[in-house]
C-alpha cells in the first residue's frame, strides 16, 4: 500500500493529521463491523450466467424477468416488528437503467442453501490439475403446496448447493441439477415440497443445440394427481433448463428400461417446456421467499428485511409473520417493479404469502 | 483453470475467478458501499449487481487487478445513484406516511449498539457523513479500504491532484470538527 505521506500537500505540516486519520481510521472500522454481509456468491453466479456475457446490446435483463419481483419488506429490531410499504407506485425504474436501484430486489435472491447454515466462503480447489472441483449452488425446482385454503401446488425453487468439476459441462449440470431437483426429502419436512420422483436418479443427459435429453431410472412414484404429475415432469424440465442456461431449450426425457409413459400416463414422446413467460404463473408458485433462507439466524438487534419474488394481482400481496401457529404481524406489501401487467391480465386474485420466521431476541 | 469451451454456455473460467474476488472482496466492498450509503440491502445490491458484471465482463477483463478495479468504479458509482434514487424515493415515502422521518427501511442501530458504540466513533462518523459526497468517498475508500491515491483517482474517475486536494479538505474539516467537539 502507498504510504500515507502521498496525501500530504506542500502547505501543511508532516504529521499534521496524524490524529484525525488514526480516529478516522479506526471509526470506519468500527462502524464497518456493524455489517455483516450475506453470502451471495451463489446468486451472483447464477444471475450472471441467466444474463449470460455482455455483448453490444447487452444490459442487465433483470427488469424484465418474467417472473415479477416483489419485495416484503419487514424489520425486526428487539422484537418489534414494523413493516414499510416498499416503493410501490413511484415511478418506475429509468428503462434500461444499468445501476441497481436500491429499493428493486433482485429477482433473484440470495441463495438459498440447503440446510446447512454455515456461511462458506467459496471454497476453491487448487488450480494444480484434475478432479478440481468448485462449490456451486444450482436452482433446483420443487412441487410445493402454496398457503391457500383448499390444496394447490406449484413450483419453487431452491438453490442447493453442490460440488461441480471446475470445468463442468453443460452435460455435468443437467445431471446434478435433476437429480438435486428429485430428491425433495431435505425439504418435505419443513417445506412440505412432494416427493414426486422419490427413488428415481438421472441415468444420463444429453445437450445439443436444440435439445436437452434426459434418461431417468424410472417412471416416478405413484399416487400422484394428474396436476402434480405434470407439475413434477415441469419441475425437471424448468431445473434442466436453467442448469443449460439458453432458455427454453425443449427437454425430452427417456426411462431406462423402455417405459414410454412418466408416471404411467405422461407420454415421453412429446418434448417440454417452460410455458412463455406470460404464462409462468401456470408453473410457478406466486410467491417466492428467497430471503432469509431456512434455519437463517440474524443477531438480536439487527433489522431483517424479507425478499422475495411474487406474480400477484395488481401487484399486491398481503404477508403474515407466525411464531408457531400464531399469528404476529400481518400487512401489505407491493412489487417494486412494474412487471405486474401480465398477471393482471391473467385475472389472478390477491395471494397470501405466509412467512414463518423463528424470532430470535 | 478450465478455459476452453469459448463461448460455450457454462463460463467456468468466469465462475472461478469470480469466487475468488468474492472471497476477496465481497465483505470489504459491501461494507464500503454500506459507509457510503447507510443502508444494508442497497449495500449488498450494489455490490452483488458490481460482480455480477464482472463476470459478464470477464472475457475483456481477464486479470485479478483490472478486475477489481472495475469492481471497485461500479461500486462507487452504484452507491452514488442508490443515493439519488434514494433521495426521489424519501420524499415519495415521507409524502405517503405523512412523517418527516421517512422510512424505517435503512439500517436503525438498536439502543442497545448505540450504547456499546464509542463517542468518539459516533461522531466522527457523523462529522464523515456531513462533508460533501467526494470527500467522504475519497477518505472512505482511503481510510477504509486502505486504496492508493491512484486507485481512488481511478475508482472516482478523477485525478490524482484531485484526490488529494479532497483528501486534504475532508480532513481539515474532520479536524476542525473534532477539534470543537473536545
Amino acid at each position: 500500500m502507498s504510504d500515507r505521506t502521498e496525501f500530504l500537500h506542500p502547505d501543511f505540516e508532516p504529521g499534521e493529521f496524524d490524529r484525525v486519520e488514526r480516529q478516522l481510521r479506526q471509526s470506519l472500522v468500527q462502524e464497518a463491523r456493524k455489517v455483516s454481509p450475506g453470502d451471495r456468491l451463489d446468486a451472483i453466479l447464477h444471475e450472471a450466467h441467466e444474463a449470460g456475457p455482455v455483448t453490444a446490446t447487452g444490459g442487465p435483463r433483470r427488469w424484465l424477468a418474467p417472473v415479477a419481483a416483489a419485495a416484503l419488506v419487514a424489520a425486526i429490531a428487539g422484537g418489534a416488528w414494523w413493516a414499510t410499504q416498499d416503493s410501490g407506485g413511484t415511478p418506475s425504474p429509468p428503462a434500461g437503467s444499468p445501476s441497481a436501484s436500491p429499493t428493486v430486489p433482485s429477482p433473484t435472491g440470495p441463495p438459498t442453501s440447503a440446510p446447512s447454515t454455515a456461511q462458506t466462503s467459496p471454497t476453491q480447489s487448487s488450480t494444480t490439475g484434475g478432479g478440481a472441483t468448485v462449490q456451486a449452488a444450482l436452482p433446483a425446482y420443487f412441487v410445493g403446496p402454496v398457503g391457500d385454503a383448499k390444496p394447490t401446488y406449484k413450483l419453487f425453487r431452491q438453490f442447493v448447493r453442490t460440488s461441480l468439476p471446475a470445468d463442468a459441462t453443460a452435460v455435468d449440470r443437467v445431471v446434478k441439477a435433476v437429480g438435486l431437483a428429485m430428491d425433495a426429502q431435505p425439504y418435505s419436512n419443513t417445506a412440505g415440497y412432494l416427493q414426486p420422483w422419490s427413488g428415481t436418479t438421472v441415468s444420463t443427459a444429453t445437450v445439443t443445440s436444440d435439445t436437452i435429453d434426459v434418461e431417468l431410472s424410472g417412471p416416478g412414484a405413484e399416487g400422484f394427481t394428474p396436476e402434480v404429475q405434470r407439475l413434477a415432469v415441469q419441475s425437471l424440465v424448468w431445473t434442466a433448463q436453467a442448469a443449460v442456461g439458453r432458455g427454453a431449450l425443449p427437454v425430452q426425457f427417456h426411462i431406462a428400461g423402455g417405459a414410454t409413459e412418466l408416471f404411467g400416463t405422461i407420454s415421453t414422446a412429446q418434448s417440454f417446456t417452460r410455458p412463455p413467460a406470460d404464462e409462468s404463473w401456470r408453473d410457478l408458485a406466486p410467491i417466492w421467499v428467497t430471503a432469509p433462507t431456512t434455519d437463517q439466524v440474524f443477531a438480536a438487534s439487527s433489522p431483517v428485511t424479507v425478499k422475495g419474488e411474487a406474480t400477484v394481482f395488481e401487484a399486491t400481496l398481503q404477508w403474515e409473520l407466525d411464531r408457531g401457529t400464531t399469528k404476529v404481524k400481518a400487512g401489505t406489501a407491493m412489487a417494486t417493479v412494474p412487471l405486474l401487467i401480465l398477471f393482471v391480465l391473467s385475472g389472478r386474485q390477491l395471494v397470501t404469502g405466509i412467512m414463518q420466521g423463528a424470532l430470535k431476541g | 483453470m478450465a478455459e476452453r469451451d469459448p463461448g460455450g454456455d457454462t463460463r467456468p473460467a468466469a465462475d472461478v475467478a469470480i469466487a475468488e474476488l468474492y472471497a476477496a472482496h465481497w465483505t470489504g466492498l459491501v461494507r464500503l458501499a454500506w459507509l457510503l450509503l447507510r443502508d444494508d440491502l442497497a449495500a449488498e445490491e450494489v455490490v452483488q449487481d458490481a460482480f455480477i458484471a464482472v463476470h459478464r465482463r470477464w472475457d475483456s477483463l481477464r486479470s485479478h487487478e483490472s478486475a477489481a478495479a472495475y469492481l471497485r468504479r461500479t461500486v462507487v458509482n452504484g452507491a452514488r445513484s442508490g443515493l439519488r434514487h434514494r433521495g426521489v424515493e424519501e420524499r415519495y415515502l415521507s409524502r405517503e406516511q405523512g412523517e418527516p422521518g421517512g422510512p424505517a427501511r435503512r439500517t436503525e442501530a438498536s439502543a442497545e449498539s448505540h450504547a456499546l458504540e464509542s463517542e468518539a466513533t459516533s461522531s466522527m462518523i457523523e462529522a464523515l457523513g456531513r462533508l460533501p459526497q467526494r470527500q467522504r468517498e475519497v477518505l472512505t475508500m482511503r481510510y477504509y479500504l486502505d486504496l492508493s491515491e491512484a486507485e481512488i483517482a481511478d475508482a472516482l474517475g478523477i485525478s490524482a491532484g484531485t484526490v488529494t486536494a479532497h483528501a486534504h479538505r475532508g480532513l481539515a474539516a474532520l479536524r476542525d470538527r473534532m477539534e470543537v467537539a473536545r
